[in-house]
């Protein structure tokens, strides 16, 4: 049983660096604020999973190749 | 931002959000007012004071569902944690408040009975004075509230823009 919370990393900042997009155009596209676009880069809040499938999505990337475990 | 193309993401959303939250605020006071103008200018008593009151509930709960349906996960996040850890505790830490400072340290108890006083021979008797003390009482367990609400919802996204882990 894994009874700990799962602290999660993401690869947004990189990927969306690799794609030369703003946060801000990120965020437009996703639909969120840039507030919380920059919080889910920096690993300060995590997604819904919802809002994380279509983050994926627009990389078009499978969940795992965005979100990991930390550990 | 059309080159990356998913199907039913416009943007917009959260800046609308945030006008609509703005507008509760800013919206209700014209509202007040004309409620108000138009009421005394009908002559209708305590419905003078009482429209423009609902009025302004209306407008504000209106708002507040419009604001609500626009925000995006990361700000109802916040909301919550502010109701939770804000609000809740901001009104029992008030309401104790209230009752300290009415019946405990005369000093302070008194000078607010005499304002609540005042405030309703200001208004020439129109509120006897318990029931400008029960507004009186109301309004400050809701500024307190608030306070504590913003402050928590202020801390939250502060500790969401520090930056990575």
């Amino acid at each position: 049983m894994i009874a700990e919370a799962i602290d999660m990393k993401n690869r947004i900042r990189v990927l969306r660096a690799e794609k030369n997009w703003t946060q801000a155009e990120l965020a437009k596209e996703l639909d969120v604020s840039r507030n919380t676009m920059n919080a889910i880069e920096n690993n300060r809040y995590d997604p819904s999973l919802s809002l994380a499938f279509r983050i994926a999505k627009l990389f078009r990337l499978k969940m795992e190749d965005v979100f990991q475990d930390e550990d | 931002m059309a080159k990356m193309g998913v199907s039913g993401m416009s943007g917009g959303a959260p800046k609308l959000g945030r006008l609509s939250l703005l507008g509760i605020g800013l919206a209700a006071l014209p509202v007040y007012i004309a409620w108000t103008l138009y009421a005394r200018s009908q002559e209708m008593g305590p419905d003078a004071f009482r429209l423009p009151l609902f009025a302004v509930i209306a407008w504000g709960v209106t708002f507040t569902f419009l604001s609500w349906r626009r925000l995006d996960e990361g700000g109802k996040e916040a909301i919550k944690f502010a109701f939770c850890w804000g609000a809740g505790p901001g009104m029992m830490i008030a309401a104790v408040t209230v009752l300290l400072v009415l019946y405990y340290p005369q000093p302070v108890g008194e000078s607010v009975k005499r304002a609540v006083e005042g405030y309703a021979a200001m208004r020439g008797g129109a509120l006897p004075p318990e029931t400008a003390g029960f507004f009186v009482g109301a309004a400050m367990v809701i500024g307190i509230q608030q306070m504590l609400f913003v402050a928590v919802w202020l801390v939250w996204w502060a500790r969401r823009r520090l930056g990575p882990r």
